[in-house]
């Protein structure tokens, strides 16, 4: 049996959306396909799997990336709004989680900022035009506005991983002193 | 001895450890974990990374590939393995020291 669900996680929520995926897995539906705003999964064994993401960035060459990490025993899921999802046979000893060093943490949380920055840019730059460059109508106004919301909210987002990056970087001097 | 060089991470010292012997991947994951006796599991994204960064510092090189269907493969360069030498130099200090003055 299969079913879709339709489903937002802002860009900023990945350990939501992984803590998800993963509860849905307890309960027997194994994420085997991702499309926009859309989760389809297929029953299956109880706890077999566990999920993780990585974000895609172009210094990782997907093709080669996606080799070097099924050849770990890890199953590649597909890939939605620059996150691509992995699935793992549940091990009793440790949860399966695409980093495992602080240092690695680090660099992946730098790279997810940047997407929420550059969406934050362009909704700013759409926002300033309707709401002040082109003609006054309520409709500009109206779209200019949201665009600013977005806008705001994506910034938010990005300080969000900054913050938990910040911590992450706090942790790691602690213990190399 | 080089005193430039920084500390190796954990990780890296026995990806290093490791890599005397060519390995892929997996065998490296594999090989870390049975050397630590399971305290360290490196996760496949960090092993990615760290091995791409070994490749482009010169300490390992990534064998050319035989077959498509052969998992690529990594050894240590002549430069890694000299790093290693050091470190273990720089290691046994530590724990010398350590056990000296402790013991005393």
């Amino acid at each position: 049996m299969k079913k879709v669900v339709h489903k937002t996680f802002l860009m900023w929520n990945c350990d939501k959306e992984q803590k998800w995926l993963n509860e849905m897995s307890e309960q027997g539906w194994i994420l085997i396909r991702v499309g926009l705003f859309t989760y389809e999964f297929e029953q299956g064994e109880k706890g077999k799997y566990q999920f993780a993401m990585d974000f895609f960035d172009v210094s990782k060459k997907s093709e080669d990336y996606i080799k070097f990490i099924e050849e770990t025993g890890v199953k590649y899921v597909g890939q939605m709004n620059c996150r691509m999802y992995f699935r793992k046979e549940k091990n009793s000893e440790y949860d399966f989680n695409m980093y495992s060093d602080n240092t690695s943490k680090v660099k992946y949380l730098k790279g997810r900022m940047i997407t929420p920055l550059l969406f934050a840019l362009v909704n700013f730059e759409c926002g300033f035009v309707n709401c002040f460059v082109v003609n006054h109508s309520v409709v500009n106004n109206v779209i200019g506005i949201m665009n600013l919301l977005v806008g705001f909210l994506c910034v938010h987002g990005a300080y969000k991983i900054c913050k938990k990056r910040e911590e992450l970087i706090k942790n790691l001097s602690k213990t190399t002193m | 001895m080089a005193n430039n060089q920084t500390a190796l991470t954990e990780g890296v010292y026995y990806i290093l450890l490791s890599l005397t012997e060519s390995r892929h991947g997996y065998g490296i994951m594999q090989n870390v974990e049975q050397l630590s006796k399971g305290r360290i599991h490196l996760a496949p994204g960090t092993l990615y990374g760290a091995l791409n960064n070994l490749v482009n510092k010169g300490w390992t090189i990534a064998l050319p590939e035989v077959k498509d269907s052969r998992k690529k493969e990594y050894k240590i360069t002549e430069k890694g393995l000299e790093i290693l030498k050091e470190e273990v130099l720089r290691l046994e200090e530590l724990a010398k020291n350590g056990r000296d003055i402790l013991e005393e």
